[in-house]
């Protein structure tokens, strides 16, 4: 796993199906920051389960568009 | 009197003995004979007053037990009738009850069928749901190329950063 610090404590995690580039990283951590509202430590996560897309989570905010989840919202809507 | 063949003499002692006899019967006897037929009389007398009022009896008594015989019939007509009556009630609120546990017993199978049709529809749903996600998880998986997953990560960050700004 791989860290991008900033100069806040506070610590966030990106998830993705496959390994983020440069781009994508500074991409995910803008938002991080958006998010916590200051800056954040980064951690980058290469998950196959998700399938697909991303998953950023800040704290207890959780932003997650990965393919894996989109499936579980169609599973639960299903079977309702 | 003599050529009628009468002796005074004769006759005069009989008319005597007569007298005699008449003045004994009349002091002694008569009087006696007369209360015995009164007694009797009275006794008769009264004997027929009991008998009378004896008759009178029985017929009141007769005329009573009609009347008890009749209302004792009337009482059991009643009793009989009520009877029915009770027992045509109790028919058909026993009927009543067995028509009323048959429909609960019936609505309660009505739905406890469409409850176990509810969840075998549910349970096979869930299953082709299942079937189907795990399909689509698989192609997912096994499909996407890098430059799909580059593009879609793009995509989602620009959606995410629009989203957050």
């Amino acid at each position: 796993m791989k860290t991008t610090k900033t100069t806040s404590q506070t610590s966030a995690t990106v998830i993705s199906a496959v390994a983020l580039t440069k781009d994508e990283i500074a991409q995910s951590l803008k938002i991080a920051t958006a998010i916590a509202g200051h800056d954040v430590t980064l951690s980058e996560k290469v998950d196959a389960s998700v399938l697909g897309g991303i998953r950023i989570e800040v704290g207890d905010v959780v932003v997650d568009t990965t393919l894996k989840k989109q499936l579980e919202t169609i599973h639960r809507e299903l079977v309702k | 009197m003599k050529e009628l063949g009468i002796d005074g003499l004769v006759l005069l002692a009989q008319i005597v003995n007569f007298g005699i006899l008449f003045f004994v019967f009349k002091k002694f006897v008569y009087a006696r004979v007369l209360k015995m037929l009164d007694d009797r009389r009275e006794e008769i007398s009264h004997g027929l007053k009991m008998a009378k009022a004896a008759e009178e009896q029985e017929a009141k008594m007769k005329e009573k037990q009609e009347k008890l015989t009749q209302e004792a019939r009337r009482d059991a007509r009643h009793m009989v009738e009520d009877a029915k009556k009770q027992a045509d009630k109790e028919r058909k609120d026993i009927i009543a009850k067995a028509h009323e546990e048959a429909h609960t017993i019936l609505a309660k199978a009505r739905v406890q069928a469409d409850k176990q049709q509810e969840a075998q529809t549910a349970s096979m749903r869930s299953e082709a749901v299942e079937l189907a996600i795990e399909m689509t998880r698989r192609l997912l998986g096994s499909d996407l190329s890098k430059e799909d997953h580059r593009k879609l990560l793009n995509a989602k960050l620009k959606e995410i950063t629009r989203a957050v700004a």
